[in-house]
């Protein structure tokens, strides 16, 4: 489990987070929805170590993240966007992924492969990366994040330790068919075992590929849990501010969000579900 | 406490790895190219040793240097060739390997910290502080009364020093709480520049003609006075630099991400910036104490090895020690030759050359 317990984040007078706890397990996915400024970002930040709470603590398995040996190769993760200026080919950004092991050749090769599979970029390879579209780069970067942590860690009882993929919007760059082959990438992800974090605008996304749902507001937890029970239009209004009607997906098992057009009498359309 | 376990990945031994062909292509080519710039070093020192004013062939040079270790190589030379050889084209020649190496690797190294092909250890303050400690030693050495044989140990000592000094300013300033901000370095090394720059000026105000006239050639950059002394001062600072820093490569590579990225992927990058800073600073300062500010060549180096080679620095940081070599014997040779018996500022050189090549690569490269 990583998590967040109660962490609370300032910057300046402003407060990014107030006692927010939140967590993710090993064969989940948790998406973190909230409208700009919520913190969601900030949270992330939070259990990648980039950012230090002022107050509240990160753990993973309940140690203090200081204290985990290994951690680069148990916890990736998938910036907004990288500045990557110089010529690597796709393959050789892939294989910066396996900069914690200390594996062969042969074997970083081969974990380098199998991420780019499950990404869906094994033909970019040879391509230099500058040359790449703001989707292909996005996913090279996820397989650099699979790649990461590709392969066992052990923890003191000899059972494999928790593997956890932290996403920050990771579909913002990308077109329609894109956002969903990388988040069926990290439901796969996540039926191998690995915890997975994704902070998602597009709360259909979430409801369709996520375990747990969590909304954030202002810095705080608005609500969290399975997407049905989570993506209710009290919700929404609460922490978006818009009013939604929310139906059954017509083909999937989730609940779909349709906002309702202003004006619109709320009782006017039937609720499906 | 948790234990390391590194287990091989699929583990069938007779699968060929995903993308082994492309990625044994890649390392021939590296192996290739790598050898064809030794060639090249080697064919360029030779050729060094043996042109000017006193001429020696190719096979008196092998000779007399055989001589030296008790071989008999069979090329006859006079005594005052196999003098001219020994006491000055040689150390020169290796000072020239040396100062060229230990530029052209300090550069890659910074450009690697600062995710910025167009980066070089001055943006750190080490060459404007050498130059604030050169231009004071000369402009002030005489008032101190130091003169004759003195003054150029004088002039190289406070360069080397002025270089660290300036440099270890920068990185403190840019060092909060233990975290080290690349950004706030660059912006710091501004400021250390400028000021440097206002000091250097403050001193011109002060010099006569003759001070004037050495530290324009200072500034210039010249290998003439080199001399197993200074070669014995430079070689180790330049070479340990040298030397280690392809084990910084790893890291470097992983930085080129961001700072945040390498984070995460479990690259301590405070250390990595400390000893990045630390080696480039030596040897820049080293470099610089013995030769004067060369220009260029630790921006066309690394860029000429990134074209051959890629961004990884696993294959730059050597290359880049061989082509910056390469550069510097093939514009010291010119340096003593084009005009002799008059012998042109190797900074001047290495601009003149230096500066369209680098205009026809960023062309080049344009139009691709």
């Amino acid at each position: 489990m990583l998590s967040l317990d109660s962490v609370t984040v300032r910057a300046g007078q402003a407060t990014l987070l107030d006692a927010l706890s939140l967590g993710v397990a090993p064969g989940e996915v948790v998406a973190v929805v909230g409208p700009n400024g919520a913190g969601k970002t900030t949270a992330l930040r939070v259990l990648a170590g980039e950012t230090t709470p002022a107050s509240g603590n990160v753990r993973l398995d309940g140690r203090p993240l200081a204290d985990v040996a290994d951690l680069a190769r148990r916890r990736a993760v998938l910036p907004q966007e990288s500045g990557l200026a110089f010529g690597f080919t796709a393959l050789d950004v892939v294989l910066l992924g396996r900069t914690p092991w200390r594996a062969s050749r042969r074997d970083d090769l081969t974990a380098a492969a199998r991420a780019m599979a499950q990404a869906g970029v094994e033909h970019l390879a040879g391509r230099r990366y500058p040359t790449l579209s703001g989707g292909e780069r996005q996913r090279v970067h996820l397989a650099r994040a699979l790649a990461q942590i590709d392969g066992p860690v052990a923890s003191g009882d000899g059972v494999p330790a928790g593997r956890y993929l932290l996403l920050d919007e990771p579909t913002s760059a990308l077109d329609l068919g894109h956002q969903h082959a990388v988040l069926q990438t990290a439901r796969r992800v996540a039926s191998e075992g690995a915890g997975v974090l994704a902070v998602l605008h597009d709360l259909n996304l979430a409801a369709q590929y996520a375990d747990r749902i969590a909304v954030l507001a202002a810095g705080r937890l608005v609500a969290v849990g399975k997407p049905d029970a989570v993506l209710t239009p009290t919700v929404v209004r609460c922490a978006f501010g818009i009013t939604v009607m929310v139906t059954a997906h017509p083909c999937a098992a989730c609940p779909l969000v349709v906002p309702v057009p202003d004006g619109l009498a709320f009782g006017a359309l039937p609720v499906l579900g | 406490m948790t234990e390391t376990l590194t287990l091989p990945v699929l583990a069938d031994d007779t699968a060929e790895a995903p993308f082994a062909a492309e990625a044994a292509r890649q390392a021939r080519r590296t192996r290739v190219v790598l050898g064809a710039f030794g060639v090249t070093l080697a064919a360029g020192m030779v050729a060094s040793v043996a042109v000017g004013a006193v001429g020696l062939s190719p096979a008196q040079v092998v000779g007399v240097l055989a001589a030296r270790l008790g071989i008999d190589a069979g090329a006859a030379s006079t005594d005052q060739q196999a003098a001219v050889l020994l006491a000055i084209r040689l150390p020169r020649v290796l000072l020239s390997v040396v100062v060229g190496a230990g530029l052209a690797v300090s550069g890659a190294v910074m450009q690697g910290l600062f995710r910025n092909p167009l980066a070089d250890p001055g943006l750190v303050g080490v060459s404007s502080g050498a130059a604030l400690g050169a231009a004071g030693a000369i402009v002030l050495g005489a008032t101190l009364g130091v003169a004759g044989a003195l003054a150029p140990v004088l002039v190289a000592a406070a360069a080397f020093c002025g270089g660290l000094a300036t440099t270890f300013v920068v990185y403190r300033v840019a060092t909060a709480r233990g975290r080290t901000s690349v950004t706030t370095m660059l912006l710091a090394g501004i400021a250390i520049n400028a000021l440097c720059g206002a000091g250097v000026g403050v001193l011109v105000l002060f010099a006569d003609d003759g001070q004037l006239r050495d530290l324009t050639f200072w500034t210039l950059g010249s290998l003439g006075g080199a001399t197993w002394g200074a070669l014995a001062i430079a070689a180790p600072l330049v070479g340990a630099a040298v030397l280690a820093s392809p084990w910084l490569a790893r890291a470097l590579d992983a930085l080129l991400l961001g700072e945040a990225e390498a984070r995460h992927l479990g690259i301590r990058t405070d250390r990595v910036t400390a000893i990045a800073v630390t080696l480039s600073a030596l040897a820049v300062a080293a470099a610089t104490a013995v030769a004067g500010l060369i220009g260029f060549v630790g921006l066309v180096a690394p860029h000429l090895v990134r074209l051959l080679l890629g961004p990884g620095h696993r294959a730059l940081l050597p290359g880049s020690a061989l082509v910056g070599a390469t550069l510097l014997v093939f514009a010291d040779l010119a340096a003593r030759t084009v005009l002799a018996p008059a012998e042109v500022p190797i900074g001047i050189v290495t601009a003149v050359a230096g500066a369209p090549f680098f205009l026809a690569l960023l062309l080049h490269g344009r139009a691709d």
